[in-house]
């Protein structure tokens, strides 16, 4: 874990993107965005920032939602980028923002993903169902991950939609570990596992499904982090090996700490800055 | 013939003519297609490059430059990404030509982390300070109007980067696909687009169709210069698992569908079966080989069939000259 006033150093770097209405933008001189929002909250609560700093970023988060619950990625553009609804219910879920939460939650649960016939080309489960980017379209690894730790924030981690929900996150997973954005296989070849998705899915899966079911998909994870160079791979790759109890997350947790300073310039993107703060705060707050 | 039929067929006649005249005028439209040799990427090209880009008559001088190259994923060994030198290329023959910037700009389809795209070292250590990397999936939104009616799309957006950009040169890998036979510039477009809204892999445009979906992004933002990085390609299971297929080219144009005809031929597949090719035929010019013209080396030196997936294998009818 990084101690705590180098922690408090990177935040206030990163509080010092906040627009005055407590919103944040992907990148310093662009305007507000929802994501990075979400992950500055979440990064917030992580360090154990005080809950008075965070508020505004909360209230404009809610001001958000769209009449149906859902939760566009733009605030210009309200019926764009609606899985963003699935983060935004962790967000203001661990916040304790209960009241902006159920009405996205019922969105979430009707927000389904268009099944299809099993082809050849790809060998997966066309006829289960999780999330989609938008609507009328097909799951995949991210958006179904991200709902799962949503509605199991949000008291529903029974629900049917979840249970499927995990199966579809299995089905999709690499025979030998790890997954891809959502196929395993093309033209029976298989694809290459990713550190940012097999993370996503790990933290969703983790302590809800037999670990045996998901042990190469963690062993992977533990490998890939020896060699990865990404600071957004390394700081989803210390959650999932923090959520997961695995011994070596401090190791990725200590490289990640050494290249948070590669996130300037050109290279910085918010939600990986966030991503980044959340992985070394002193809370898992995606999961606790 | 009652009031009704006749106006149904006369409207039916007027329709036929027009759209007659519109393929009639693009298909005697020639286009011109530069195919210059590169035998490794160790050979500076910026100077031709600058040459043909001259030649074109492409208005460089005070542009703001968005070079989108197809720069996806890293994995050594693997040749997916237009290469790094050959991007770097291209912008100094930008700058040659008077450019105000030049940014080199991937919105990557299926992989999120931009760590292994626009971010990654290998790019930006080839690239000049002066030149930005920008990732398109992440950023501001801008709504522009569906130019083509292929899809159900009333409109697309962009980041603003793309929406700001003066002109944009597509740089694609020449490499085989296993769901549309090949990858060109038209299918480069939808690295375009923000995954924010689209999704990885940008679903959004597959359940369109993703040859109607290249198509109307062709019709809507036309890349203004094309330069294909064939000095080393990819075949058999691409755009990512596939191997290394040396072919020593590069090939230019300003007219897409041209290139793209031109280097489909190249690599052994009628442009015909290529369903974004057969879909774009009669809006733009370039698909027919006679009516291209080749100033530089002419395709038949380099052409070589590339290996690829059973599905596509009937589509390769060459060699075509």
């Amino acid at each position: 874990m990084m101690r705590a006033d180098e922690w408090i150093r990177h935040w206030n770097l990163f509080a010092g993107m906040r627009f005055p209405d407590g919103s944040f933008p992907y990148a310093p001189g662009l305007r507000s965005a929802v994501e990075p929002t979400i992950h500055a909250v979440l990064a917030g609560l992580a360090g154990g920032v005080d809950p008075r700093e965070l508020a505004p970023s909360i209230a404009w988060l809610s001001g958000r939602r769209n009449q149906d619950g859902s939760v566009p990625c733009s605030p210009e553009f309200p019926d764009q980028g609606l899985w963003v609804t699935a983060p935004w219910v962790v967000a203001m879920a661990k916040a304790g923002d209960t009241r902006s939460v159920s009405a996205a939650v019922e969105f979430l649960l009707s927000f389904v993903s268009i099944t299809v016939q099993n082809t050849s080309t790809n060998d997966l489960d066309g006829s289960l169902t999780g999330w989609p980017w938008g609507k009328g379209a097909f799951s995949w690894v991210e958006p179904t991950a991200w709902s799962l730790l949503a509605l199991e924030a949000a008291g529903k981690s029974d629900h049917p939609r979840v249970e499927e929900g995990r199966k579809l996150l299995l089905d999709r997973q690499i025979p030998a570990g790890g997954w891809n954005y959502g196929n395993k296989t093309v033209y029976g070849q298989e694809l290459i596992p990713f550190a940012d998705t097999t993370a996503l899915a790990l933290l969703a899966l983790c302590e809800r499904v037999p670990e045996a079911s998901i042990e190469r998909s963690i062993r992977f994870l533990e490998t890939d982090a020896a060699t990865q160079e990404s600071p957004y791979g390394l700081a989803l790759t210390g959650l999932a090996l923090r959520r997961c109890r695995r011994p070596n997350g401090d190791a990725v947790l200590k490289r990640l700490e050494g290249c948070v300073s590669m996130m300037a310039g050109e290279r910085l993107n918010t939600v990986h800055l966030g991503l980044a703060l959340q992985a070394l705060g002193s809370r898992g707050v995606l999961w606790e | 013939m009652n009031r009704r039929q006749f106006l149904k067929w006369s409207l039916a006649a007027v329709g036929a003519a027009g759209l007659g005249a519109l393929i009639g005028r693009y298909w005697h439209r020639r286009c011109r297609v530069w195919v210059l040799p590169g035998q490794d990427y160790q050979r500076d090209l910026s100077r031709d490059v600058a040459g043909v880009l001259a030649q074109e008559e492409l208005a460089l001088k005070g542009k703001k430059v968005l070079i989108k190259p197809n720069f996806v994923e890293c994995h050594p060994g693997r040749p997916i990404n237009t290469d790094a030198r050959l991007i770097a290329q291209v912008a100094d023959a930008c700058f040659r030509l008077g450019a105000l910037s030049v940014a080199v700009a991937e919105g990557p389809g299926h992989r999120r982390d931009p760590w292994y795209s626009i971010y990654h070292s290998t790019l930006r250590e080839a690239l000049p300070s002066q030149v930005r990397c920008i990732d398109l999936n992440h950023g501001d939104l801008v709504k522009v109007p569906n130019k083509g009616w292929y899809t159900k799309l009333q409109h697309f957006y962009i980041t603003t980067p793309l929406a700001e950009a003066d002109l944009v040169i597509s740089m694609p890998k020449m490499k085989t696909h296993h769901w549309m036979g090949v990858t060109l510039s038209m299918k480069n477009l939808f690295g375009n687009l923000p995954g924010i809204v689209y999704g990885w892999p940008k679903n959004l445009l597959h359940v369109q169709g993703v040859a109607r979906s290249i198509v109307d992004l062709t019709l809507t933002m036309p890349p203004a210069f094309v330069v294909v990085d064939g000095i080393t390609g990819m075949e058999g299971d691409g755009p990512i698992m596939g191997t290394a297929k040396p072919m020593g080219v590069v090939v230019m144009g300003r007219d897409p569908l041209a290139v793209d005809a031109t280097c489909a031929r190249m690599m052994g597949f009628e442009p015909g079966n290529i369903p974004y090719m057969a879909l774009a035929m009669p809006h733009i010019p370039g698909m027919l080989d006679e009516m291209n013209d080749y100033p530089a080396e002419h395709p038949r030196r380099f052409a070589s069939t590339f290996a690829c997936v059973d599905a596509f294998r009937s589509w390769q009818t060459g060699p075509f000259w």
